[in-house]
């Protein structure tokens, strides 16, 4: 392996100027936050099999970009309708296929855009990487309190992507402080030992302690009941084998197409985004979700205007 | 099928999962514990310290237990499986407009209470043609109103003006609803739900038109017996397969359900769950049928309230029903006597055309 450039020589100027053309990249095609993960330390924790370098071998560089969550008025939306279109990480998928392409454009090194996806090995629960891990390393976000979805002070809740590439860049550090929990988390949760995350889970999936500081201590989360929530492709193979054994025909049709079942098709067949990710429940009633100072487009909007007055 | 490898090539037997499920289970990311925030931090020999907590991969799993891989995916596979409740998807659908999840007062979907075999077997016998049930609601004759719904837009506007009035004097609309409110939340501790019948012999006037209202207000029905033959009440509690009797007086003898007595339905109940409402097309009504055979037919809120309009039942039953319905207060003379409703003043009821053959049940 090519040898990391020691800082302030030459090939460390070059290779930071490259970054600092790919994070604008990155933001010009819409994301909010971008950074660099060190490598070796996504390798210290992701297990084999799941590290960058089991996807591109060559891998010298893991490029994390985060996307805003949807629009102000999303939150306001039942569950029901939210649940088809409250995840916005497509775009943020576009993002990073668009910067693989761009870094072999411009630097002429092998990049790939890192799939989301699950591993095909390892069932509906095991992703090929975790993106999560990656921004967390690239400081773009902080486990929460909330299953350990990551949260950013400023931008709240995002959705993350990832880019592998042979290109080495200067990584970032993690973020200095974890924004999670907010101070009214921390207010509510001494009074009544929950935050609203854990109050508001409808599979009361989440639980956990904090310290006198404010910061957290543990955080629990069973992740199984979430996926029960926001999995709902897991329901597929459960309403055939209820048809299946179904004693007779109108048990049968029961299983298959009373509307809980039948609407499954439905998703299926439209590919739509609600089998997966349908419950944000936790993230509704979160104040660094819904209310971090660029959370949304009208924050972001205001922001941008007030900075412009000055 | 693990890597296209099946069970059998890899030696999973229904054994290992049960030895083994639990263990993959509480190690796999199913079940995940992060103490401090090791990562952010990079502690790194921390996170490896808490990795089983933390949620580990198959592999890691598989050199922590002494399986192989392959064995851990396959059985973690089939315990997610197992394990996973379709059912918790469903309460996102009742959240929403201002309603959040209340671990106090949330009742899970596969508790609420569900119809019982005789209630299921009632609505079964609930048969209309179909071209008929939608020639009436198209003429307006049955339309989406029940009993306890009527009367409770009218209290809304009119919570002083009375239902009935008798010798021990007025019986308000605000104060119907909030007695019958309390009967039915006595009734349903005793065994009472939606869909089952409560049979009554009740003497009173007031009492039967509270019993009425409370049993409308749950959306069970009410099985009205006459006095006297005894015989004939036995066979008719049998046929409609009556919870409950709500009677007062002497016991009938050799009963096949229940009795009770109406004032012990004052009594403080806890509140009636919110699952207990009726849907107008719900049976509210099992009439006797004359004949020497004993029989019943099923009146929904629908056709009950339009046998009210139309005078096409008992002319007592009708006219509490009217009153509900309509508006008008029950004159009772005497004492207020449960024959008195036959007679009762501004009964009214405009005609409205004649109810459909009302479904039967019959003796099996």
């Amino acid at each position: 392996m090519t040898a990391i450039p020691q800082p302030g020589s030459a090939e460390w100027e070059q290779a930071a100027a490259a970054k600092a053309k790919i994070l604008d990249y990155c933001r010009r095609k819409g994301a909010l936050a971008a950074g660099v993960a060190r490598l070796e330390d996504i390798d210290l924790v992701a297990p084999p099999g799941h590290r960058p370098s089991d996807i591109l071998p060559n891998v010298r560089s893991v490029i994390s970009l985060g996307v805003g969550g949807q629009t102000q008025g999303a939150w306001t939306v039942p569950p029901k309708a939210f649940a088809y279109f409250g995840s916005t990480e497509g775009r943020a998928y576009g993002i990073a296929y668009g910067c693989s392409f761009y870094i072999e454009n411009a630097f002429h090194a092998r990049s790939v855009y890192c799939p989301p996806d699950m591993d095909p090995e390892g069932g509906a629960r095991i992703p090929l990487q975790s993106l999560k891990l990656h921004a967390e390393l690239a400081g773009i976000g902080a486990r929460s309190l909330a299953g350990d979805i990551l949260l950013h002070p400023e931008f709240g809740y995002m959705y993350y992507a990832s880019v592998f590439t042979e290109l080495w860049l200067p990584p970032d550090e993690p973020l200095a402080e974890n924004p999670c929990p907010a101070p009214s988390c921390v207010e509510m949760h001494r009074k009544t030992g929950q935050t609203p995350c854990m109050k508001f889970c409808p599979v009361q999936c989440l639980s956990g302690e904090i310290d006198e500081q404010g910061r957290q201590v543990e955080m629990r989360y069973e992740m199984s009941k979430c996926a029960e929530m926001s999995q709902q492709y897991e329901a597929v193979p459960k309403v055939l084998g209820e048809a299946m054994a179904a004693g007779d025909a109108a048990a049968r049709e029961r299983a298959l197409a009373d509307p809980d079942n039948a609407l499954l098709w439905y998703k299926m067949s439209v590919g739509s985004g609600g089998l997966l990710a349908q419950c944000f429940e936790c993230m509704r009633v979160c104040p660094l979700a819904t209310r971090a100072p660029l959370a949304d487009p009208i924050r972001r909007a205001v922001a941008a205007a007030a900075k412009g007055a000055k | 099928m693990p890597r296209g490898l099946r069970y059998d090539q890899l030696g999973i037997t229904e054994a290992m999962v049960e030895t083994w499920g639990e263990a993959i289970w509480a190690m796999s990311n199913n079940v995940q514990v992060r103490r401090g925030d090791p990562i952010r931090l990079r502690q790194f020999d921390r996170v490896s310290a808490e990795r089983a907590s933390l949620g580990m991969s198959d592999g890691q799993i598989a050199e922590r237990i002494g399986l192989a891989r392959e064995q851990v995916m396959a059985i973690r596979g089939l315990v997610e499986t197992r394990r996973f409740q379709r059912r918790s998807y469903f309460e996102l659908l009742a959240l929403g407009r201002g309603r959040r999840f209340n671990a106090e007062r949330h009742v899970a979907l596969h508790e609420r209470p569900a119809f019982s075999a005789d209630a299921l077997a009632l609505r079964e016998a609930l048969r209309f043609e179909p071209a008929r049930a939608r020639a009436f609601v198209e003429r307006g004759e049955w339309r989406n109103e029940t009993l306890a719904g009527l009367l409770a837009a009218r209290a809304r506007t009119t919570p002083g003006s009375a239902l009935l009035r008798d010798a021990s004097g007025s019986l308000l609309l605000a104060d119907t609803l909030a007695t019958a409110e309390k009967v039915a939340a006595r009734l349903h501790p005793l065994g009472v739900g939606r869909g089952d019948v409560v049979a009554t012999r009740l003497p009173g006037a007031r009492a039967f038109v509270l019993l009425l209202v409370a049993v409308a207000r749950m959306g069970a029905v009410l099985l009205p017996l006459e006095r006297g033959d005894d015989d004939r009440a036995r066979a008719l509690l049998r046929i409609g397969r009556a919870r409950l009797l709500v009677d007062e007086g002497g016991a009938l003898a050799a009963m096949p359900c229940a009795l009770v007595a109406f004032d012990s339905l004052l009594e403080e109940a806890p509140a009636l769950p919110e699952d207990f409402v009726a849907a107008a097309a719900d049976p509210l009504l099992l009439l006797p049928v004359d004949g020497a055979e004993p029989r019943l037919s099923i009146h929904t809120h629908q056709t009950a309230l339009a046998g009210a309009r139309a005078a096409a039942m008992p002319a007592g039953l009708a006219n509490a029903l009217a009153a509900c319905a309509s508006g008008v207060t029950l004159e009772l003379p005497l004492q207020g006597g449960l024959a008195s409703l036959d007679a009762a003043t501004g009964s009214a009821g405009a005609p409205g055309g004649w109810l459909p053959a009302p479904a039967r049940i019959t003796p099996a």
